[in-house]
């Protein structure tokens, strides 16, 4: 038995609050910790409505309390109500429970399927039935009569509910027909109009509430009102321009050729409007000096003005959040009409509506898309400076809920940028060398004044580290050594500072194989003879080792070394006698 | 290893031509033009091979290292 005291002290003290209100049981304080324990929990990630947790102990009183569950009885058949409530005096106020219909059903199927209460399952079966039976769809349809009218988009529409039922009734395989067949002349709209209104109409009533939906026809409201079966969401969002500075916006002429001119043929909406901010944030940057002042004092003044739009140019590139938001606010307006936008000033929550006061930014609607563009989410990585550093632009988002509209909008991004980088690529090739030859001395011209400098030494120390690493013996070793000094040291270097000349190594008359070695000679100038010059000998079976001018010439002197050909360039400062071998070869011709 | 030059350089001309830098893109798209000929660090000269390396965003050690591993005449 509900406590008629408890509910005549809450209504004595609680007059106010209770008053009109007949849906409610009084229970005691110990009750209400019970019905606190919400010990049944169902929850099914698919659908987010299915989250419920609710006493066991709570629908065990409503299913053996008869009083108590006539009460909800009564409440439930009245439509209009959603919900049930549990009064309690609490320390400090009125203390009260909340049952929907729907926590309710879903604990009785719970309880009903769990044989731990299979003793209470006769009573717990009629509650559920009971209340089945008056929360039907077709029952709560007979409460509405006549016809709801929605505005949408700037067009009338005049419904019956009994459409939004009928949909929600239909079977899986039926309602997939229906959207796939969807037919927009004999429906008289878009899908998105119908669907906007399905969604009005059953969240404004909440149907969800006030009828018992089985999993299917609750998993389609979701589908629905997710935008899962097509985005809706822009529906009667900015149905008219919101941005009251378009008038007043002057565009520069070079400016908008700027930006507009190159913009790719056969663009949808979407892309112009992805390409035109693009295309913006490569062109403007923003003033340093307005940042310097905080945004402050008369050096910050010029740019808090409308007037001082038309002074932007590519060239004078220099502009603030406002700026930006009205260039391209005006941009949108000529190259997409159809596109409507909003002017949005923000300082915390509130925003003072004026033009050159609060951070601003445009917000449009594209079709489905609804579209936030913040150029300057933050100075320092403002999208003005990332798309010049190549970074992720962040400012240019879709507001959408939908995961399958958000990824539309940003492959459609992705590729607006590919297009933007083809275009800056093309325009600089046509004007670049296609041959190596050429490609490589425009580069040296490019990169003069950045040259890297590694010294002659280290460089020649790369030659014959890299030898050694190539493995390479013999002939082979010497022609790379001669190669690599082509590519380590430029024609200068080669005519004056690092000369290479392979001689043999050796001498006829004795018993020991005859070889080659490399001299190199190290200089500043080795064909000035005032200029002093160093030697190596390097043979890829030692590598190299210093040598005396005085040794090496006593090398030539002894016969030790010598030219393999008469022909063969002299080692610098060297004077080698004409060697035995030369005459001995000769006397053989 | 030129394939992974060849990234580098392509990943740094989509980045300079979405943001309009102009003088960099020149520079990469040069180098471009130079990794496509067959064998080219040993066609040119080292300064100009670690100055290409270092633009491609190696430091001064690094892009010597790896100078060192471009270069053959094996082929």
């Amino acid at each position: 038995m509900e406590n008629t005291t408890i509910r005549q002290e809450l209504l004595d003290k609680y007059s106010s609050k209770l008053a009109g209100s007949s849906a409610w049981a009084a229970i005691s304080e110990e009750q209400a910790k019970k019905y606190k324990n919400r010990n049944i929990k169902i929850y099914n990630p698919a659908n987010t409505f299915n989250k419920i947790e609710i006493s066991d102990y709570m629908i065990s009183d409503i299913a053996t309390n008869y009083s108590l569950y006539a009460s909800i009885i009564a409440a439930f058949t009245n439509q209009q109500l959603t919900t049930f409530k549990f009064h309690y005096k609490s320390r400090y106020d009125l203390g009260t429970i909340e049952m929907s219909r729907y926590m309710l059903m879903q604990g009785l199927e719970h309880m009903l399927s769990d044989p731990k209460y299979q003793d209470l399952s006769p009573q717990l079966n009629f509650v559920y039935e009971q209340i089945l039976n008056i929360s039907s769809l077709d029952t709560l349809a007979d409460h509405y009569k006549g016809t709801v009218e929605y505005t949408i988009d700037g067009q009338e529409y005049e419904f019956s509910p009994r459409t939004f039922f009928n949909l929600l009734k239909l079977s899986d395989a039926d309602f997939s027909f229906f959207i796939e067949n969807y037919d927009q002349t004999s429906m008289g709209m878009p899908i998105e109009h119908f669907l906007y209104s399905f969604s009005k109409f059953t969240n404004d009533q909440k149907i969800y509430n006030k009828a018992y939906l089985n999993e299917e026809q609750l998993s389609r409201f979701q589908q629905i009102c997710d935008y899962q079966i097509a985005d809706f969401q822009s529906v009667n969002y900015l149905t008219e321009n919101l941005n009251f500075y378009l008038d007043e916006t002057h565009l520069n002429p070079e400016l908008q050729a700027e930006i507009l001119d190159e913009m790719p043929q056969g663009y949808s909406d979407l892309q112009k409007a992805q390409y035109i901010y693009l295309k913006l944030c490569q062109t403007l940057t923003y003033d340093t000096e307005f940042y310097a002042v905080n945004q402050c004092g008369p050096r910050a003044a010029k740019h808090k003005k409308i007037e001082n739009i038309p002074n932007i140019t590519p060239t004078n590139n220099n502009a603030v959040c406002y700026e930006f938001a009205a260039i391209y606010g005006k941009l949108l307006t000529i190259a997409t009409p159809s596109i409507t936008q909003e002017m949005v000033f923000k300082n915390g929550y509130f925003g003072s509506g004026t033009y050159g006061e609060d951070h601003t930014y445009i917000d449009f609607r594209c079709g489905k898309y609804m579209v936030s563009a913040d150029s300057v989410m933050g100075i320092f990585t403002s999208d003005m400076t990332n798309q010049k550093l190549g970074r992720p632009s962040n400012g240019l988002k879709c507001s959408n809920l939908s995961k399958e509209t958000i990824k539309e909008f940003n492959q459609s991004l992705i590729q607006v940028k590919k297009d933007l980088q083809q275009q800056t690529q093309e325009k600089l090739a046509g004007n670049l060398p296609t041959t190596f030859e050429d490609a490589v001395f425009l580069y040296r011209q490019e990169t003069e004044e950045n040259q890297v400098y590694i010294d002659i030494p280290t460089r020649l120390g790369f030659c014959f580290d890299q030898i050694k690493d190539s493995q390479l013996t013999g002939i082979d070793a010497y022609s790379y050594l001669l190669q690599l000094r082509k590519i380590v040291f430029d024609k200068k270097e080669q005519h004056e500072n690092v000369a290479m000349q392979i001689i043999r190594e050796g001498t006829d008359n004795t018993e020991s194989q005859i070889s080659l070695a490399a001299i190199v000679t190290l200089s500043h100038n080795y064909r000035d003879p005032e200029e002093e010059c160093s030697y190596l000998v390097y043979k890829p079976e030692t590598g190299p080792e210093d040598i005396s001018k005085e040794d090496l010439m006593a090398g030539f002197n002894s016969g030790f070394y010598s030219y393999v050909s008469q022909k063969d360039e002299a080692v610098p400062c060297i004077e080698a006698p004409v060697c035995s071998h030369f005459i001995l070869n000769k006397a053989l011709e | 290893m030129i394939e992974n030059l060849k990234l580098k350089n392509q990943k740094l001309i989509d980045k300079y031509s979405l943001s309009g830098n102009i003088a960099l893109l020149k520079k990469q798209m040069l180098i471009k033009t130079i990794l496509s000929e067959e064998n080219c660090f040993n066609k040119i000269q080292m300064a100009d091979s670690i100055n290409i390396l270092i633009d491609l965003g190696y430091t001064q050690e690094e892009a010597i290292k790896e100078y060192k591993k471009l270069i053959t005449f094996k082929n």
